[in-house]
């Protein structure tokens, strides 16, 4: 905390505005303020006291006391100080309740009291607080001190600067406690219980959840409840033996179960014994009656034999058989071919159908020749055609190029009676448009005309209303007027009434002096105010008004009326009216006339361009037909001498191609014949060596012939039938002689019949105690693993709570002994007053320091933790040791010199160890406010050295005396001067 | 010429309690002793003539006095006033008494007006340079800066720009009272300082260099009590006569007898002055002090005594007074023993939050604090600092027994 600058106005012994620069004055570590008694010096402390708390130290309490006596009235009472807390610079302008003069008007007012806190920064000021409690509030977080604390340790006060020294214990630990902050100590000592508490809650949910299982166990082995201490040992011998009754159950248990199972087995088997020598007696009677069914049905069996036998061999025929039929049917076919295509070639060449085969192939050959012969013909027959077709079109293009060249000749003749038509056209709009401008203007002037005289004759009634009114006002006017007048001779006459009732007989008149009044004026009943004469003035006066603006509304319609008057002109309505509608109707004739203007300057130009188009198409008509001339004649020479060439290959025919075509079929047709020839050849053929084939193979099966072969052929499936049932016969054949042969089955029939129905019912028996024995081993074997998986399950949680004990444990002794409640400890200390002790401890070993050099080595500061208050918590205790007697000795038994060099030097240690607390409040303006007095010269120069020490460090040290020495010792001062008009400032620098 | 140098005479001091003025009495008789003796042509008095601004009567007397003891020999005295006299006070009168022989320095109106005086070999001009506060007079002597350095240069160079008009050849000397510490001695280690000076620094330094002092003959210095010469043979301390401080128990106290040659050389040799009784400082247990007979001989000294029994004696001032006519300081070993172990930052800096409360644990349980409350204790001041509640440390394993298996 460090003081920069202190302004006051109008604050005890000051006047006016003064202005403290504590930054220039402690520039060397101390600074002096002096001056006479009175004069103010520790005003300037009070004041800083006053800006930072409200209130000034000692019996002088706030308000209006403060307020300077020889302020001007209209002078505000307020301090300004400038303080960096922290490292945050301030500025706080406080100013009490006071009654200061009024700004507009007479008399004082209450101001109330005001108080504004800014914050200084590198952009500025910015407000931060205002108003008492968020002053006070804000500051209290950054000044851990409240004012009485302040007064004991920052600014040591006249006459009380030995409170700290002095203090009792419980006094000492409240301002400790503030400018230390241990309030973190008395949080970790609550942080402690919340600590044990959640973790002794924690231990109990477990040690519930063991117990819970153990219950659980306990019920499911119908065994007594564990009652013990959660401990391994103790749970373990509650359930070992409960494990071992159960184990003994199982063992029992399945005991049981093999017997039973044994049993079961041996009448099982005995069972099934029975079974099976009933099965194969039977089995040997149903083979004896299958033996005289088979008998029965050999005949049968043989036959199906011999026909399975003869269907083979049939069969093995079908394939050929099945050729021979093909071809035979296909012979058939090519000889109806040969028959078809004889009859076709004989059309086309007749006579062809009776040559051989030989022949046939030579006239191919001919036909051939006389075909690739004609072949060039035929292309220039092609060439021909197209010949032909250019002549045509030659000939066209000619004819249409005469057409188009007379057209166009016709046209060009046409053209110049065209142009001189539209021309006169085209002039004739012009000339209709000249007309429209001239009769325009003229429409329009008629038409003002027309809208003046209308306006004239409105004027006219406006004119003789304003007229009417103008009279109606004027009349007001005067009616006012003269009520006027009888109101004031009405007043007048009141006034003389009233002169009239002041009349006392024999004592002058006010008027006239006489004492005698014969005929008093007598009372008026009504009397007239001068309000009433007043509000009738204002009554003539508005009337006047009122006619004054009548008038002059009359004048203006008056003169806008001669105006119409004269722009409307002599004329009559009627004249005028018909004239513009003549004029109307000129003009609209005549834009009549001159619309199709546009038109007629296209149709010049379309003339134009048709004249030109029509001379291109002649020339070029021209030039086709030249061209089309030239070819035709070269074409027509050329067709004459292929026609020529082609007469003789033509034969008879019409065409080459036609020729051509003829040959060409009938080529086709002989060689059609030909290949047909050869193929009826063949299939008989063919025909013939198969029916060889097939008959040798009949013979070889037995077969007569075809036709008994064909019969004697299976039917599909029948073949599969019968070997089956040939098989089946053989087999069961088989089966039988098997089983009469089986010596097991030959034995079994010679035993007697077994009792089936008694032997199953003792095997159910069986299997029914062996079932209920196996759910009673499986239900003690159930238990047993129940238990085992519960118990240790158990003992993991037991051993899991054992470190969560021990942690609570911990907790719980130390936060007990952290809140001064632990009976075992050295003394009922809490932490938070152990750390306060321990500061003062600091304190006073770093006070000591000084205090033995201002007491040459005499005295010393001890702390004590004995406690004045009476309990037997530690205390906040000093003492002072006196090394000339090697006693402790209380603080009060120093004398007044020694108690003031003490207090200081304890300030100093207190601003010493709080600053170097990290986190701390730097103190480093410290005030001391006389005290100097009570040393002598030598302890006096001690004490300075020791002060002149502290610039060292930083430490500014303002010092209020009047002591000579040290005017002379202190170069830095600030004199307070006082006057009549009540108290300045001046900064001096240097002895006296 | 024979100049006498002196200087902190301190008139009136008392230490720690006891007067000194039977010995300044003393000495005065022996200055005025070797003055006739030495056959002294001037005697330069550099400063702290008083020990207050307001002396007492006594020591007003006294040096009334000397320099009228002076005055009558024919003895010129050059004086400057220091920092503990008041300038004003001291030097009332001063225009008077030249006259007589007495020239007093004591503002710097006088800084170029030396005194003059001439032996076989020409003229000497001695020059007062007080001490100066430089808030006051930084000003109007136009100095750079507010401080000692600045201040003294520019009165230095006021009494150079004199000297220069003088008749060349002429010898200068200059009386200074101020802290000043040889060239290259940057931060004043190189001077011996006793506990008896008064500080004077201004703007946090204190010191000028002996530079400042160039081409002066004979610079007489006063302020430090100790007799030392920041620049060998030119610029001189005398030392205070007599020893005003327990640190100063070693110092063998003098004037300074300076011989300024022709060419303005200077042979220097020092005059011990009488001690009227030593100031000793002893350190031993009671009982050594009430029977050693190495300790009794002191008895009669001025005594600083330090008991270093490790008990605490009882009424041990009393005890002592019987044997000791003059214990002016005590101070007990067993009170301050673990003070002197701890540096001073140190016994501020205390101990951390977590170092406190392990502190607190072991008073009051008698034992160390174990690993697992550390551990705890900081856990809680973690968690308050970060202003968040932190969970339990150690191990902490969820016991899930309906499942038969745990985690």
């Amino acid at each position: 905390m460090r003081i920069h600058r202190c302004t006051v106005a109008a604050f005890g012994s000051f006047g006016g505005q003064e202005t403290v620069d504590f930054d220039d004055l402690s520039a060397d570590g101390l600074f002096l303020l002096h001056g006479p008694t009175g004069a103010g010096k520790t005003t300037i402390l009070d004041a800083i006291s006053f800006a930072l708390f409200g209130k000034v130290p000692g019996d002088r309490e706030e308000g209006t006391n403060l307020r300077s006596h020889h302020a001007q009235r209209d002078v505000v009472t307020s301090v300004t100080l400038e303080v960096t807390l922290g490292v945050r610079r301030f500025r706080i302008f406080r100013s009490p309740k006071q009654s200061v003069l009024k700004k507009r008007g007479e008399g004082l007012r209450e101001e109330t009291s005001k108080v504004e806190l800014y914050e200084i920064g590198p952009d500025g000021e910015v407000p931060r607080a205002e108003g008492t409690r968020d002053v006070d509030e804000f500051l209290a977080e950054l000044l851990p001190m409240k004012a009485d604390q302040f007064y004991q340790l920052v600014m040591l006060p006249q006459g009380d600067f030995a409170k700290f020294l002095r203090a009792r214990s419980g006094d000492r630990q409240v301002l400790l406690q503030m400018l230390f902050a241990t309030q973190r100590f008395e949080a970790l000592e609550n942080w402690l219980k919340e600590q044990a508490d959640a973790l002794g809650s924690k231990v109990e949910t477990q040690e519930r959840k063991i117990r819970d299982e153990l219950r659980l166990m306990a019920d499911r082995a119908e065994a007594e409840e564990y009652e013990g201490p959660l401990q391994k040992a103790g749970v373990e011998s509650w359930v070992g033996p409960l494990l071992e009754e159960v184990r003994q159950l199982g063992s029992e248990a399945s005991q049981a179960l093999q017997f039973a199972e044994s049993e079961h087995r041996q009448w099982r088997s005995a069972a099934e014994l029975g079974a099976k020598v009933a099965d194969q007696q039977a089995q040997m009677a149903q083979a004896e009656a299958d033996v005289a069914v088979l008998e029965a049905g050999r005949e049968e069996q043989a036959q199906n034999i011999q026909r399975l036998k003869r269907a083979g061999l049939a069969a093995q025929l079908s394939e050929s058989l099945r050729l021979f039929d093909a071809i035979t049917t296909q012979r058939e076919a090519a000889l109806q071919t040969k028959e078809q295509t004889k009859a076709t070639a004989e059309l086309l060449a007749p006579g062809i159908g009776d040559l051989p085969e030989s022949a046939l192939a030579e006239q191919v050959a001919e036909l051939d020749q006389v075909l690739r012969s004609l072949q060039s013909a035929q292309e220039a027959e092609h060439q021909l055609e197209v010949l032909l077709q250019r002549i045509d079109s030659n000939q066209a293009t000619v004819a249409t190029a005469d057409t188009t060249i007379s057209k166009a000749r016709s046209a060009l003749e046409a053209i110049p009676e065209q142009r001189r038509t539209a021309t006169e056209r085209h002039q004739a709009c012009l000339s209709a448009e000249l007309e429209v401008s001239k009769f325009g203007p003229q429409v329009e002037r008629l038409q003002a005309q027309l809208d003046a005289i209308a306006e004239f004759e409105r004027l006219v009634e406006l004119v003789s209303a304003a007229l009417i009114s103008a009279e109606q006002q004027r009349a007001v006017a005067v009616s006012s007027r003269e009520a006027h007048v009888e109101l004031r001779e009405k007043q007048l006459d009141g006034r003389a009434s009233w002169l009239a009732q002041q009349l006392v007989e024999n004592e002058p008149c006010s008027v006239c002096g006489s004492t005698v009044h014969p005929e008093p004026a007598s009372l008026s009943p009504e009397a007239v105010s001068d309000e009433a004469v007043a509000s009738s003035e204002r009554r003539v006066a508005e009337a006047q008004l009122a006619l004054t603006k009548a008038e002059s509304h009359l004048a203006s319609c008056e003169a806008s009326r001669d105006a119409a008057k004269a722009m409307a002109g002599t004329n009559s309505v009627e004249v005028v009216t018909a004239e513009l509608v003549a004029a109307r109707a000129a003009v609209d004739a005549a834009l009549l006339a001159a619309e199709p203007r546009k038109e007629c300057e296209d149709a010049l130009l379309e003339i134009e361009a048709r004249e030109q188009r029509a001379a291109a198409a002649l020339e070029s008509a021209q030039a086709k037909l030249a061209a089309a001339r030239e070819t035709l004649a070269v074409d027509l020479r050329d067709r004459d001498r292929i026609v020529g060439e082609l007469e003789a290959q033509r034969d008879q025919y019409a065409t080459i191609s036609d020729r051509v075509r003829v040959l060409t079929e009938q080529r086709k047709a002989v060689v059609e014949l030909l290949a047909a020839h050869k193929r009826a050849a063949s299939l008989e053929d063919q025909l013939r060596s198969q029916s060889a084939l097939l008959d040798s193979a009949l013979l070889e099966r037995g077969f007569v012939d075809i036709a008994q072969a064909r019969t004697e052929q299976p039917v599909p499936g029948e073949v599969e039938q019968l070997n089956l049932q040939v098989n089946a016969f053989v087999a069961q054949e088989q089966r039988i002689s098997a089983v009469l042969a089986d010596p097991t089955l030959i034995k079994a029939a010679k035993s007697p019949a077994p009792d089936l129905a008694m032997l199953t019912q003792l095997e159910v028996a069986a299997t029914e105690r062996l079932q209920a024995a196996g759910i009673v081993t499986n239900k003690a074997q159930e238990l047993g693993a129940y238990l085992e998986a519960r118990s240790a399950g158990v003992e993991q949680g037991i051993e899991a709570i054992g470190p969560l004990l021990a942690e609570y444990e911990t907790t719980r002794r130390l936060a007990n002994l952290c809140a001064g409640r632990d009976g075992s400890a050295a003394q009922k200390n809490r932490l938070s007053t152990y750390v306060l002790a321990s500061r003062l401890e600091q304190v006073a070993l770093v006070a000591s320091e000084r205090l033995l050099r201002m007491s040459n080595g005499r005295y010393s500061l001890l702390y004590t933790d004995e406690a004045k208050d009476g309990r037997n918590r530690g205390g906040l205790g000093l003492k002072v040791f006196d090394a000339h007697t090697g006693k402790e000795r209380d603080t009060t038994t120093l004398s007044g010199g020694e108690s003031f060099f003490a207090s200081l030097a304890l300030a100093l240690g207190v601003a010493d160890v709080v600053t170097a607390e990290s986190g701390g409040l730097a103190i480093e303006t410290l005030f001391i406010d006389e005290g100097f007095g009570t040393l002598d010269e030598d302890t006096l120069n001690e004490v300075m050295v020791v002060l002149e020490d502290l610039k060292a460090g930083g430490r500014r040290v303002g010092i209020v005396s009047h002591v000579a020495e040290l005017r002379s010792r202190i170069p830095k001062q600030l004199e307070v001067v006082a006057l009549e008009r009540g108290s300045t400032l001046r900064v001096s620098a240097g002895q006296q | 010429m024979r100049l006498l140098h002196t200087s902190d005479w301190h008139l009136g001091r008392s230490l720690h309690g006891y007067s000194l003025l039977e010995a300044q009495r003393e000495f005065v008789d022996f200055l005025l002793e070797v003055v006739a003796t030495e056959e002294v042509d001037v005697v330069l008095l550099a400063g702290d003539i008083y020990d207050r601004a307001i002396p007492a009567t006594e020591a007003v007397a006294l040096l009334n006095e000397v320099l009228t003891q002076l005055s009558a020999a024919g003895t010129p005295l050059v004086a400057i006033t220091g920092n503990h006299d008041s300038p004003a006070r001291v030097g009332f009168g001063s225009e008077l008494m030249r006259a007589a022989g007495i020239h007093m320095y004591s503002s710097i109106e006088t800084l170029a007006a030396p005194t003059m005086l001439s032996d076989l070999h020409g003229p000497v001009a001695i020059y007062g340079l007080p001490f100066l506060e430089p808030a006051m007079v930084w000003r109007s002597l136009e100095a750079q800066r507010c401080d000692h350095q600045s201040v003294l240069e520019a009165a230095m160079s006021q009494i150079r720009a004199h000297l220069c008009g003088l008749q060349p050849g002429t010898r200068s000397v200059v009386l200074s009272h101020a802290f000043v510490v040889g060239v290259g001695d940057q931060d004043g280690s190189g001077a011996e300082v006793s506990e008896s000076e008064r500080d004077i620094s201004v703007g946090g330094s204190a010191m000028v260099s002996a530079a400042l002092f160039e081409g002066v003959d004979y610079v007489a210095l006063g302020h430090l009590h100790g007799a030392q010469q920041p620049r060998n043979g030119r610029v001189v301390y005398s030392g205070s006569p007599l020893a005003y401080s327990f640190s100063e128990e070693h110092h063998t106290k003098s004037v300074t007898i300076v011989d300024l040659e022709q060419d303005g050389t200077v042979a220097i040799r020092q005059v011990p002055t009488p001690v009227h009784r030593p100031v000793i400082r002893l350190s031993g247990e009671l009982e050594e002090f009430l029977n050693e007979p190495s300790l009794l001989a002191h008895r009669s000294d001025l005594c600083s005594i330090h008991l270093t029994d490790s008990e605490t004696p009882i009424e041990p001032m009393a005890r002592l007074r019987q044997s000791y006519d003059h214990v002016l300081e005590l101070s007990l070993e067993s009170r301050l023993g673990h003070q002197h172990d701890l540096s001073y930052a140190k016994r501020l800096a205390g101990l951390s939050d977590l170092e406190l409360s392990e502190q607190f644990i072991a008073d009051m349980w008698g034992r160390p604090a174990l690993p697992t409350e550390t551990k705890l204790l900081q856990a809680g001041l973690e968690s308050l600092r970060s202003g968040q509640e932190s969970s339990v440390t150690g191990n902490e394993r969820s016991i899930n027994i309906d499942e038969g298996q745990h985690s």
